[in-house]
């Protein structure tokens, strides 16, 4: 018997708990292959080759910087690139971490099991780090193997530097998901927790948004500063940017500090914080305590109110549901403060030269059409008891009427104070961007509609997950929208009306493909046959 | 002279299936006023039966009538006297006990006064009036069940369809559903009920059928099922013959057997 079990390795050792992520990660990779069929090596392969063009470009152009900036500035400004993907990297970590918290099911077997925690939280780390760090290798190792191909082999440097910064960036989210259930609670610390992630994850983009519009002479002295030839805390920040900047450039010396301080950090991360993991974990998986509605109500005063119609019934429940759980929202809230930067840039092109005003109606439409897009789909696509409804007298039509009117009054309720302000304000703007907001909204809603897919009402981060097609698709008609808006508040009426329709054609190409062929049962249920 | 009134569950030749045939030609008539219990091994169709006529699947072939509504030609109306209460609670975490049975009984169109007092009859007598204003997202699996209860009792359904609904309450809860399943049987409710727990069946249900592999194999009373499996047992050389005393010997002696008739089919060749 144990001779047929072959190489089993020691009970709850690191390898037997990364052999098994591994072979999940395997089983996960074999079943896209079985949805994708022969076109994924293809597909594989050309955005592998689509991803090292683009970053030969970026290497040719990256390899002429030097010779355009001060020598003095090259080395901080490299560090500071890397200082912001390290933020970036720590948004992802904190992401990661936040959610090791609250995985639950087949997770929880090996956290009953006689294994020590630190060994569990070990794993548990690398896997954050992998996770942390492998969608930004897609994108950055690339540019490593252009810049061999274009004979500047320091490029290569990339990889440990990445390595270093993932597993750092891990030890810091780890660190920061623990602070915030410390001092907030699991509850809170999920939805706050990607906020915060945002934000890191944003704010220096926005610095450096911020720094583009300060006046010339200030522009000056912050860069002289940064290199050294000012008094006072720049140039100190200037040599640590550049002694991190020297990694990049395949510096030995430097290269072996930020390795040895990242694995350093890591491996202290994991011996101080596994403890607190696994508490953490323990409130996390409690935290779904019973709690009083309303507090105890008298029946008559502000009892139920049975004898409403159908439709309002339908509304109503939909309507109580979102005010009880204002938190599910969160990741359209952290999607949309993801944009501020870009429209920051945005701005820039501004020729009126008010900024709030420029600003506001591209903004206010993209929110709009993410918040539709996320009411849209809890009201129809994450509904709790499909079976209920499925089962009750009433056509599937008029429940999905009731409910698409409910996300429509959430929606009037949010939006219609900002517009009112904007009015006041200036009455043409708010007229475009309420249009663009109406547009936005009905687009996100009809394609929630179209997408035929049903899910948990706790995975509404996900959401985009399961369906590529209809994440690109709400993103570019919100979009094509607020390009709508944006030109309108210009005066670009033409421009508008040719993007207008364009974003039309977009939508309903995108609702007749997401539609497909019609399913046979009147209600999806996760009941399998039996 | 009265006309006889129709059937509360009428199946035809009904088919279903998924990779295989789950259900394969089922011939089922329930009476109205009947405590029906369906049994069978994991996988024999029962589940899959019960969510083609509480509306759920789609038939491949066949036909179902509920107290004479043809429900595949008019669903609506098949629905509006049926109940289904599936082994997972269909309730909302963020919803209180009150409001859930407040947001069924506006999907049923019950009136205002009529739902009031049902729902204070029904959370009084499920043990939840203690809990009415509490949210469910806390509350232990046999409070949901009980809550997913009265939410398919408050409409005063004529047809109560329960799946496998005593699984994993406690003795206490399961006890109080049990009650109450028996006491609108009593006030002329037709209850069909798949379980596992062959003793609930055995307790409660006038009429036991047995389905295996999409088919119903037997049928009737427990005194008739045991007379069909003594039979089967006369049929069968070795020690295994005599008289089968308790439902899970007659259980285990019909579904063991490759092709059983039912007593009916039996009285009938008879």
């Amino acid at each position: 018997m144990s001779a047929s079990l072959g190489r089993v390795p020691v009970a709850g050792s690191i390898r037997l708990l990364l052999g098994h992520e591994l072979r999940l990660w395997r089983r996960r990779v074999s079943d896209a292959r079985r949805r994708w069929g022969r076109a994924l090596p293809m597909v594989l392969v050309a955005v592998a080759l689509v991803l090292h063009l683009v970053a030969f470009g970026a290497v040719r152009m990256l390899n002429r910087v030097p010779e355009r900036i001060d020598d003095a500035l090259v080395l901080p400004l490299l560090g500071g690139a890397l200082v912001m993907l390290w933020s970036l990297l720590l948004a992802q970590a904190l992401t990661a971490a936040t959610r090791a918290f609250f995985e639950a099911g087949a997770i929880d077997l090996i956290h009953t099991a006689p294994i020590p925690p630190d060994r569990i939280f070990a794993t548990r780390a690398l896997a954050v780090a992998v996770i942390t760090g492998g969608p930004f290798a897609i994108f950055i190792l690339p540019l490593a193997h252009m810049g061999l191909v274009q004979g500047t082999p320091t490029w290569l440097a990339l990889y440990p530097v990445l390595a270093a910064l993932s597993l750092s960036a891990t030890a810091g989210g780890m660190a920061l998901a623990l602070l915030l259930v410390r001092l907030v609670g699991p509850r809170l610390t999920r939805s706050l927790g990607q906020v915060l992630a945002v934000l890191i994850g944003t704010g220096l983009g926005m610095a450096v948004q911020g720094f583009n519009r300060l006046p010339t002479e200030d522009k000056v002295a912050i860069l002289s500063g940064l290199s050294g030839q000012t008094e006072g805390v720049l140039p100190t920040l200037g040599h640590i940017a550049a002694d991190l900047g020297r990694t990049l450039t395949g510096d030995l010396l430097a290269l072996s500090w930020l390795g040895v301080g990242s694995v350093a950090l890591f491996l202290l991360s994991v011996a101080a914080l596994g403890p607190a993991f696994q508490r953490a974990r323990a409130l996390a998986g409690g935290a779904a305590e019973t709690l009083p509605a309303q507090g105890r109500r008298s029946g008559k005063a502000r009892g139920p109110v049975f004898g409403r119609g159908i439709a309002a019934t339908l509304r109503h429940k939909e309507l109580r549901l979102l005010t009880r759980d204002p938190w599910v929202l969160m990741p359209v809230l952290q999607r949309s403060i993801a944009l501020v930067p870009t429209c920051l840039a945005l701005a820039g092109l501004d020729s009126s030269g008010n900024l709030v005003l420029a600003l506001t109606a591209p903004m206010l439409v993209v929110f709009a059409g993410k918040l539709a897009g996320g009411l849209a789909w809890l009201t129809l696509a994450a509904e709790e008891a499909p079976e209920l409804i499925a089962t009750a007298p009433v056509a599937a039509a008029r429940v999905a009427r009731a409910k698409v009117e409910a996300a429509l009054i959430a929606m009037a309720a949010l939006f219609g104070l900002p517009l009112l302000l904007l009015a006041v304000q200036d009455p043409a703007v708010a007229a475009a961007t309420a249009l663009g907001c109406v547009a936005a909204t009905g687009s996100a809603t009809l394609l929630a509609m179209a997408e035929p897919r049903r899910n948990a009402r706790r995975d509404f981060g996900d959401r985009f997950r399961n369906s590529a097609g209809f994440a690109v698709a709400e993103l570019a008609v919100t979009l094509g929208w607020a390009a709508v808006a944006w030109c309108a508040v210009q005066g670009q009426l033409l421009a508008a009306a040719g993007i207008a329709a364009s974003t039309f054609a977009l939508l309903a190409g995108a609702v007749s493909l997401l539609r497909g062929p019609k399913a046979t049962a009147p209600a999806p249920s996760s009941s399998k046959p039996a | 002279m009265t006309l006889p009134s129709p059937p509360a569950l009428r199946i035809r030749n009904l088919h279903k299936r998924f990779d295989r045939p789950a259900v394969d030609g089922l011939e089922l008539t329930i009476a109205a006023g009947e405590f029906y219990a369906l049994l069978g091994p994991n996988g024999a169709g029962k589940t899959t039966s019960l969510r083609m006529v509480a509306g759920l699947l789609v038939p491949d072939a066949g036909s179902i009538e509920v107290y004479g509504i043809d429900a595949l030609a008019d669903p609506l109306a098949a629905r509006q006297v049926t109940a289904w209460l599936p082994d997972e609670p269909m309730i909302y975490d963020k919803l209180t006990p009150l409001e859930y049975l407040e947001f069924v009984a506006g999907l049923w169109g019950v009136p205002a006064g009529e739902a009031a007092r049902e729902a204070d009859v029904l959370l009084r007598g499920l043990d939840l009036w203690h809990a009415r204003d509490s949210r469910c997202e806390g509350f232990s699996r046999g409070m949901r069940q009980k809550v997913a209860l009265a939410g398919a009792l408050i409409h005063n359904p004529s047809l109560l369809i329960l799946d496998e609904p005593l699984t994993g309450l406690d003795t206490a809860v399961a006890r109080q559903v049990k009650d109450i399943l028996t006491a609108r049987a009593a006030a002329g409710a037709t209850i069909i009920l798949t379980t596992h727990i062959l003793e609930v069946a055995e307790r409660l249900a006038t009429r036991i059928g047995i389905i295996q592999a999409g088919r119903l194999i037997a049928e009737g009373s427990l005194q008739e099922l045991r007379e069909a499996a003594a039979q089967h047992r006369l049929g069968v050389p070795g020690p295994g013959a005599g008289r089968p005393e308790t439902l899970e010997d007659v259980f285990l002696d019909l579904v063991s057997g490759s092709r059983t008739e039912s007593p009916a089919a039996r009285a009938d060749a008879a």
